[in-house]
């Protein structure tokens, strides 16, 4: 698959001379795996330096001088061989598989280079791992599987964003999501539409992709140097071979499931708690009863807002792919389309992908390749992620069970005015429509020239460019929208992001030994994107909702923003004797976005290994295959700010009377410049027992400094804060991988892949000697981290909260204040990964997938409507029914007092401990069992093979967290009112090839 | 080949020679200062964006309206939607809250043009206002920050007399953005009235019932002087300035000007509102869609439109206040509430009646002048001034003239007739407090002493914690 690509380097590995006694050898190199020839294997005669290279096909033709009657065959990722000639003049050499997976390419779009060579930390996730998964995302797919690299999702939407964070989170205000690059395109992540989360990555079919590289230090991404800062994640999409044309079908069904839903209570359990707490706060019980209803009576009905509302869902994945090639031309088309339906009623993702890869090589020297893609997306999205009244997330527990949903003609009933502004969430979420629809492309177009056969010249240029169109319609039909008649909100949102490089490569070898290869080369990126907007409001029918149907042009808006990046790189390695290894990488960069005086900073990073496996004094150690050591250190950039954040702005401020008003928006800093990572890293690779075990570890350190940092002004200049370089944050960590193959007895083979990664997060400086910034950042803490009222239970006396006093004493206290704030924990998990095991007998596999993360504090916003121990206006969870009623009581729920504000105590949903709890969980993420059909049968219908599976998603977690979902708290932030919680799946599908 | 070769070297040599112009962007919806204000109309602008912070909903917009009156006893919560219920009951830091970057940030405006517009191109005439009304707005401003976090001068418990930080030159850079600590009332008080004499001297007048309400005029900087001087308890001056600004505007110590009791309740969906000296005026483009049923002043006092939240009503006690025949009590219509018990009643001072909500905020009306004087003459000791002023208002609210009173009795008339005026206006908590009086409570809830550490706003705790310099209010924990 990947020896196309490597032709054009290996070509100019060898020099072939022809002596005039000689004579002449022919034959074609094969791979064992697809019996297919291999191109660009190396062919040398021993002991001399006298070589060629297979062709396209891998044929090859060699002048062997008189005296030479060995042949040696090597090619990357297969194992050598060395053939005696005797008196045959064909040699066909069938190559085996080197059973290390480490020599594996890694693809690093100025060049490639093999796993073996890497001194950095690098890890990868092959395409087949995650084939067939219904997920609409790459990024979700890494999630558990790479050591050191930690995914969380914010939201459960379908198709929508995820947080990505490789070894922790080291910028306190920059961000600190990773550089992704598909196939060299560099491009942005993030949200596409404001209607519903839509994720950047989407755009990429997970099924398109051949493998995950996810470049973790300094070393491996020092190349990326600005933007490397967060880690580097590269994408690489599949390639045609040549020979046979391959054609894959992919079909897939299944559900979607809501995971555990709060249980809220019915009409009567609601309306007891209420009088209660009118009765408590001294108001009259008739108030309660004709708000909540009298729970005296037996005829009380009761309505299921949040059956209502959630559903379970279908999902639909169809996937086609073509692929093929011949001497000159390879290619891979794909096609696919994908729908999922969320949990929520109207919420859905629908997505269509195109791709076309090509690869054309006009002459033996010049080579042209192509990665077009094209991709559709729709997301009808929930209202999320906030107290919103209209997010069904928020609303759908708290709607009143007393009142109905629907009128008795089936039309939407009206919600009381003096409950989430009275809005009807059910007829909110099925009326109000969300839509947000993205095209988008992911495409490049990359020459290369070998000049030589050992220097090769690039040129690149990628392409990220998204169109994307909103629509929010709030018809009349919603009481709250019916004053005005209705609004409708159109949105155009267009990126165009563009990089493009220029690089030589080289790549020598002297004296059999020594082997030199580097880059060096020219990087330009720039991306500019604008924002349309318009509204309307007054639509003579709730079925018309384009504006040329609205009476009043309500309100409008565009901006544009843009950024430019310029750098130029350079990367020498060293290798000697496949034993040392040295790498130097240098890289200077400018960015738009900092201060005119310090737009350029330099990021360099050197590293070296040694394989002592390759040594003499381990050669007789029958069970190490292979041990490596290396060691590297470097400084990488971070520039992932605001566009013009370094700038003095005064922007637009509204109007007054008609005229238009401006306001100093932003203080500038002229001197900002870029944030600085440096890490240190320390590892091994080993690989024991013939390839049984192969395992990993890394011990690293990254400290990040001349943070672009928000640092805080006093308000009253009238400014909040500055960007500023300063502070400083460690995070460190072990990161571990190890891949077994643990019991293999005759058809039956059992493996297991486990990776764990441990970190720990401290801020070490602010600035001007500060200790602490608030109650948000103190130095010596982790970044992210609780700081609020310890809660103590609830006073059997009164029944009123407890909150600890702060003095030290464990005395308690009502009233909550500054005294009785102080750290309760982190917010960051102290380690993560993943556990999957496979079992295989014959054509049948099992994988079961575990993903965890531990250590961290969560917070669950959610409960403080639904556990106020009945001092609000909407329903209740069930465990609130266990409230205090008399002096004695011990409960756990206080005493229900209206509005919660009872004299002489803080309010009941002052935040504290009590909406804290463990956010660590172990979730059984995958269970996949599939059936391949042996391939005399597939044969016999007519397919090279045909697989069959089933899986499930989220099939069960194992957590304290006191909300639905502990995975979309987020990694950092501090609302979790109404997140969308991901779904569990069911769905069954097969694969055909013909 | 040699093409490629060539590319390469000159890019490099782009990237390496003239790496600044590569790299070359422009922030196209936004202008650096020294574009932006080049000249007069770019100050003009800027002065705009602070009259918008003005009708903020953390400013006039709402708070500074609704919460007076509800943390002292004039409106009580009929509906728990959580807002305001820990003010109604003056629970521990239940307060007012100004000091942010919003209010500032308006203040920063202020200071920037007071000191750039003079060094400028431009209209002389229009110069002269827009720094008039900078000078104005950043009086304004200082004030309500002062109302909120400190004691009159004079009034101080305990001695306790630091008020807000005061700056009065721009910030526009880091350096000038250092941590300053609280000045004095007095120091700040003088500001402002130094502030409001130079608006004073250059502001061009505007007439009552004219869009020139809509800015800040010659009439209302006296007038708004005329208030500050009453809570600095400088009550000659106070008398003089009301009397200055009457001057202004033409009303007449009989009452001729304000509205007649057969239209005030009217004026209230009047815009201007014919007794308006300054009203800020809201345009449905300022508010998101859901600002007006969210936040706007009437969805939180009445219910004439749907899903309106409508969570507050007058009290008892402030219903008991009106005399009969007060066509002021008309500004409260009886209606219901679900989940409120009886008869409530909603207000007819913010109907909305510019449509789905929207209306403008009187911030200073005529028949305030007429009880400034009122008040300031009592404290000099003429009380036939006093009951003159008081007279000339009533006559026109529908009411008799009160004769006679004296003393005490004269004062409590005078707090009653601004109690029953300004209801739902956002004075009541201030006039309690600048006369050191208690704050008297609706229904069950307890009176907070004037000697109360609940009578002063706690500071913002992340202000405190950033700058050693600020002290909070006593008290606090």
């Amino acid at each position: 698959m990947r020896k196309v690509l490597l032709l054009g380097l290996m070509l100019f590995l060898v020099n072939a001379i022809a002596f005039a006694q000689s004579r002449v050898i022919t034959g074609t190199v094969t791979s064992t795996e697809d019996n297919l020839g291999v191109p660009g294997a190396t062919v040398l005669v021993k002991g001399t330096t006298i070589g060629t290279a297979t062709d396209l096909d891998g044929k090859y033709s060699i002048t062997v001088p008189s005296g030479s009657d060995v042949l040696v065959f090597t090619f990357v990722g297969l194992a050598p061989q060395e053939i005696t000639i005797g008196n045959r003049t064909t040699i066909d050499v069938a190559m085996e598989p080197d059973v290390q997976s480490l020599s594996e390419f890694v693809i690093t779009s100025y060049g490639d280079q093999s796993k073996r060579e890497i001194t950095g930390a690098i890890s990868s996730v092959k395409g087949e791992v995650f084939e067939n998964l219904p997920v609409q995302s790459f990024d979700r797919a890494m999630q558990g599987r790479i050591a050191g690299v930690q995914v969380t999702s914010t939201s459960g939407q379908p198709g929508g964003t995820l947080n990505v964070r490789i070894r922790g989170v080291g910028s306190i205000n920059a961000g600190n999501e990773p550089l992704y690059i598909v196939d060299g395109v560099q491009i942005s992540s993030g949200g596409l539409s404001g209607q519903g989360t839509q994720n950047a990555l989407g755009s990429i079919n997970p099924n398109d992709i051949e493998s995950i590289e996810v470049l973790k230090d300094a070393a491996a991404a020092a190349i990326y140097g600005a933007q490397a800062a967060n880690g580097v994640v590269l994408i690489t999409t599949k390639r045609g071979n040549k020979g046979k044309t391959n054609v894959t079908l992919t079909v897939q069904e299944g559900i979607v499931q809501p995971l555990n839903l709060y249980d809220v209570m019915d009409a009567s359990q609601l309306a007891g708690i209420k009088r209660d707490a009118y009765i408590n706060a001294g108001l009259n019980p008739a108030n309660a009863a004709a708000t909540y209803g009298d729970p005296e009576n037996p005829n009380l009905e009761s309505y299921d807002w949040v059956d209502a509302l959630y559903r379970d869902g279908r999902l639909s994945v169809y996937d086609l792919a073509v692929s093929g090639g011949d001497e000159r031309t390879t290619f891979f088309l794909s096609g696919s389309y994908t729908k999922q339906e969320g949990q929520i009623v109207m919420s859905d993702y629908s997505r269509a992908t195109g791709r076309l890869n090509i690869t054309h090589r006009p002459s033996k020297k010049f080579t042209v390749s192509a990665n077009l893609s094209l991709a559709y997306q729709n997301t009808n999205g929930s209202i999320a992620n906030g107290n919103f009244v209209n997010s069904p997330f928020v609303a759908g527990f708290s709607a009143r069970p007393n009142v109905p949903i629907y009128n008795e003609d089936g039309s939407f009933a009206r919600y009381p005015s003096n409950h989430l502004f009275g809005y009807n969430i059910v007829q909110g979420v099925f009326e109000e429509l969300r839509s947000g629809k993205t095209v988008q492309t992911v495409s490049n177009l990359q020459l290369n020239y070998q000049i030589t056969p050992w220097l090769s010249w690039t040129s690149y240029f990628g392409l990220d460019f998204s169109d994307n169109a909103d629509i929010n319609n709030r018809p009349s039909t919603i009481p709250v929208f019916s004053s005005y008649g209705g609004a409708s909100t159109f949105t155009a949102r267009r990126t165009n992001n563009f990089n493009t490089n220029h690089n030589f490569n080289f790549n020598k070898k002297f004296n059999d030994v020594h082997t030199v290869t580097g880059v060096l080369g020219f990087e330009y990126k720039a991306e500019q994107s604008d924002v349309q907007r318009a509204t309307g409001r007054g639509f003579p029918n709730p079925t018309l909702i384009y504006l040329n149907n609205a009476a009043t042009p309500f309100a409008i808006g565009s901006s544009f923003t843009e950024f430019k990046r310029a750098g130029v790189f350079g990367n020498v390695k060293y290798d000697y004797d496949d034993r040392y290894t040295a790498d130097i990488t240098i890289r200077r960069d400018g960015h738009s976005r900092f201060g005119e005086e310090n737009k350029w900073g330099t990021f360099y990073a050197a590293s070296a290994g040694w394989r002592l496996s390759s040594e003499a004094f381990l050669q007789d150690v029958y069970w190490l295959d292979n041990l490596r050591v290396r060691a590297s250190y470097g400084v990488t950039g971070n520039s992932n700010i605001a566009n013009f954040a370094s700038r003095s702005l005064v922007g637009s401020a509204g109007q007054y009377l008609g005229g238009g008003a401006l306001t100093l928006s932003q203080l500038g800093n002229n001197l900002l410049t870029w944030e600085e990572s440096e890490t240190i890293n320390i590892g091994a690779d080993a690989t024991f027992f013939n390839g049984r075990i192969i395992t990993t570890v890394d011990f690293w350190r990254k400290d990040s400094k001349a943070l672009l940092f928000n640092t805080p002004l006093p308000t009253d200049s009238g400014f909040g804060s500055i960007t500023r370089n300063t502070g400083k944050v460690r995070n460190q960590g072990i990161d571990l991988d190890i891949q077994t193959v643990n019991v293999v007895a005759g058809k039956f083979q059992w493996s297991t892949g486990f990776n764990i990664t441990f970190l720990e997060n401290e801020l070490l400086e602010l600035y001007d000697g500060l200790d602490r910034i608030g109650n948000s950042l103190i130095v010596g803490r982790p970044i992210d981290f609780w700081y609020t009222n310890e809660y103590l239970g609830v006073n059997p006396a009164n029944g009123n909260a407890m909150y600890d006093d702060g003095t030290g004493t464990g005395n308690f206290t009502y009233i909550t204040g500054q005294n009785t704030l102080d750290y309760r924990g982190s917010g960051l998990p102290s380690s993560y990964g993943g556990l999957s095991n496979n079992f295989s007998y014959g054509p049948v596999s099992l994988e079961i997938f575990f993903q965890g993360q531990f250590g961290n504090l969560a917070s669950n916003s959610d409960i403080q409507n639904l556990q106020n121990w009945g001092a609000g206006t909407g329903n209740l969870d069930v465990s609130q029914l266990n409230y205090w009623k008399q002096p004695g009581d011990i409960t756990t729920v206080g005493k229900p007092f209206e509005g919660g504000q009872e004299a002489g105590t803080t309010n009941v949903s002052a935040f504290s401990t009590r909406f804290l709890s463990d956010g660590g969980y172990v979730r059984l993420k995958q269970v996949t069992l599939s059936y391949t059909l042996p391939s005399a049968a597939a044969s016999k219908i007519g397919m090279s093979s045909a697989n069959f599976f089933v899986q499930g998603l989220n099939l069960a977690t194992f957590t304290k967290f006191n909300g639905i979902d502990p995975e979309v708290v987020g990694i950092r932030g501090n609302t979790t009112f109404g997140r969308y919680p991901n779904a569990r799946q069911f769905s069954a599908g097969l694969t055909l090839n013909f | 080949m040699k093409n490629y070769i060539k590319i390469f070297a000159l890019s490099s040599a782009l990237a390496l020679g003239s790496c600044d112009g590569l790299l070359d962007t422009e922030p196209r919806q936004s202008l650096t200062p020294e574009t932006a204000f080049a000249d007069v109309e770019g100050y003009e602008s800027l002065v705009f964006a602070a009259y918008g912070a003005v009708r903020g909903f953390n400013n006039y917009g709402q708070q500074l309206m609704i919460a007076p009156d509800i943390m002292a006893d004039n409106l009580r919560i009929i509906a728990n939607t959580g807002r305001y219920i820990g003010q109604e009951a003056n629970a521990d830091r239940a307060h007012m809250g100004l000091w942010g970057t919003g209010h500032y940030g308006a203040i920063n405006e202020a200071n920037i043009i007071l000191a750039g517009i003079d060094d400028v191109e431009g209209d002389d005439n229009l110069r002269s206002r827009v720094k008039g009304e900078a000078y104005f707005l950043r009086a304004m401003l200082y004030f309500d920050l002062a109302k909120i976090y400190g004691y009159e001068p004079g009034k101080e418990v305990n001695g306790w007399d630091k008020t807000v930080v005061l700056r009065t030159t721009p910030t526009l850079g880091f350096s000038d953005a250092d941590f300053r600590e609280r000045v004095s009332n007095r120091e700040l008080y003088d500001q402002i009235e130094s502030d409001l004499n130079a608006a004073i001297g250059l502001l061009p007048t505007a007439a009552l019932g004219s869009s020139g309400v809509y800015r800040a005029s010659k009439g209302s900087a006296e007038a708004l002087l005329a208030r500050v001087y009453l809570y600095d308890s400088k009550y000659t001056e106070a008398a003089s300035m009301a009397t200055q600004a009457m001057a202004t505007y033409g009303l007449g110590n009989d009452g001729t000007g304000l509205m007649d009791a057969a239209t005030y309740v009217e004026g209230f969906s009047t815009y201007p509102n014919p007794e308006s000296l300054f009203e800020i005026e809201i345009r449905s483009v300022d508010w998101s869609t859901v600002d007006g049923v969210n936040n706007s002043m009437c969805t939180l006092t009445a219910n004439v439109f749907n899903s309106a939240q409508f969570i507050v009503t007058a009290s008892d006690e402030l219903l008991a206040s009106y005399e009969e025949g007060d066509v002021r009590l008309d500004t409260w219509t009886e209606t219901t509430r679900s989940g409120a018990s009886g008869t409530v009643y909603r207000s007819n001072k913010w109907l909305g009646t510019k449509g789905d909500f929207l209306e403008n905020l009187p911030i200073i009306r005529a028949s305030e002048m007429y009880l400034i004087r009122a008040e300031a003459r009592y404290r000099s000791g003429d009380a036939t001034g006093a009951i003159a002023d008081i007279n000339a208002l009533r006559s026109k609210r529908g009411l008799d003239p009160v004769a006679g009173l004296t003393g005490d009795a004269l004062f409590a008339q005078i707090m009653n007739e601004r109690r029953v005026e300004f209801a739902v206006e956002g004075h009541r908590w201030f006039d309690l407090k600048r006369n050191g009086m208690d704050i008297t409570k609706h229904g069950s809830f307890e009176t907070v002493p004037y000697s109360d550490y609940r009578l002063l706003a706690p500071l913002p705790a992340d202000q405190l914690q950033l700058n050693e310099l600020l002290q909070d209010n006593p008290g606090y924990n």
